[in-house]
């Protein structure tokens, strides 16, 4: 009988030792056939492997991880997380002469929508006048204003929109295509003139 | 730049979102994972390239992936931490016959892959005449016969 340590498995002539791993000492018979199976860094049995079996469970463990959080940004997605669903969809001012609706979180290059609704009867010019940040806007490409303006006027630090209204008494839906072209938080100011305006924020994911 | 940071970003999305889905999730190409594949190219070529079709564009996104990757590769040489961490080690999932369970189930492995692999590398016909069969890194199964078959 020969004590050998098993340091990788590797098992020159013939031992007796039990199915462990790394370090395992066992006793030694020369001349007699044994299978040895060790599991260690460089061998598994009779292959030359490198295989950590801890590693793999640890690994397997992770991924499960990675699945539900695969999961729970699939359901936050539909959720509108990241634009266009029920969490996203937004509303200021209902009741008030002014309503905004706005998307909290769009994407860049995405379309998203801005729809005003003004109660605000129009003056005896029939004109109803929106004013909306131009800093906002200098962060989105606005492809198409519904209705079309009748006039748009550059004040300062906003533009000021005018649609001809005839008929009077009901509201006004204004809505505003636009389109993100910077990511990150975007302040908007709306308002009507000589009101207390309303403000909103986006956030605009890349 | 954008055009090397989109790249940089989807590179290292696709790796961690690969690396959590597992190695058989797009190892054993059937009709329809091959079908994915291709979705999934189409998902990603718009936010690779943005709104810029130019040639320009399309050198530097592609010359941003193969360095990337050959980085990523001389990185691995160096640490083999990093090689275990991006592309997982190849396991044992047969020994002698024999299904070794936790390992298989967890791998999401079963004993017709196993036996498919058997007959197309090694034309084997039964579970008893393998004597190792190993879940490679590359998601693929490879098989070892008993001596003598």
């Amino acid at each position: 009988m020969r004590l050998i340590e098993l340091r990788y498995g590797f098992i020159t002539g013939a031992a007796l030792v039990p199915k462990q791993s790394l370090g395992t000492r066992g006793t030694v018979t020369a001349g007699r056939k044994v299978t040895v199976l060790v599991t260690t860094k460089e061998r598994f049995g009779d292959i030359e492997i490198h295989e950590d079996f801890e590693f793999e469970q640890r690994q397997w463990r992770v991924q499960r991880i990675g699945w539900v959080v695969m999961g729970l940004l699939v359901v936050a997605a539909l959720l509108g997380v990241f634009g266009t669903g029920i969490l996203s969809r937004s509303q200021l001012g209902s009741g008030g002469p002014l309503e905004v609706e706005y998307e909290r979180f769009s994407r860049l290059l995405s379309p998203s929508t801005l729809r005003l609704r003004v109660e605000a009867a129009p003056g005896d010019d029939q004109m109803v006048e929106v004013w909306l940040d131009q800093r906002y806007l200098e962060r989105f490409q606005i492809e198409r204003v519904t209705p079309q303006p009748d006039s748009v006027e550059a004040l300062s630090d906003r533009l000021n929109y005018s649609f001809k209204v005839t008929d009077s008494g009901q509201p006004v839906e204004i809505s505003f295509n636009l389109r993100a072209t910077e990511i990150g938080l975007v302040r908007g100011q709306v308002g009507l003139p000589e009101q207390q305006p309303l403000s909103f924020s986006q956030f605009i994911y890349p | 730049m954008d055009a090397f940071l989109r790249t940089f970003f989807i590179y290292i999305f696709l790796l961690l979102l690969f690396r959590l889905a597992g190695k058989r999730t797009l190892a054993q190409i059937t009709t329809f994972d091959f079908v994915l594949l291709l979705i999934i190219g189409e998902g990603t070529q718009q936010a690779l390239l943005g709104d810029d079709f130019s040639v320009t564009n399309a050198f530097l996104v592609v010359l941003s992936l193969v360095f990337l990757n050959i980085m990523m590769s001389l990185l691995k040489e160096k640490f083999p931490r990093v090689e275990r961490f991006m592309d997982g080690l190849p396991l044992v999932i047969v020994e002698d016959g024999r299904m070794l369970k936790e390992r298989a189930d967890k791998s999401r492995v079963d004993k017709a892959d196993v036996l498919a692999a058997a007959r197309k590398l090694q034309g084997l016909e039964r579970m008893e005449q393998i004597k190792y069969a190993v879940l490679e890194v590359d998601g693929g199964i490879t098989v070892i016969p008993k001596n003598g078959q």
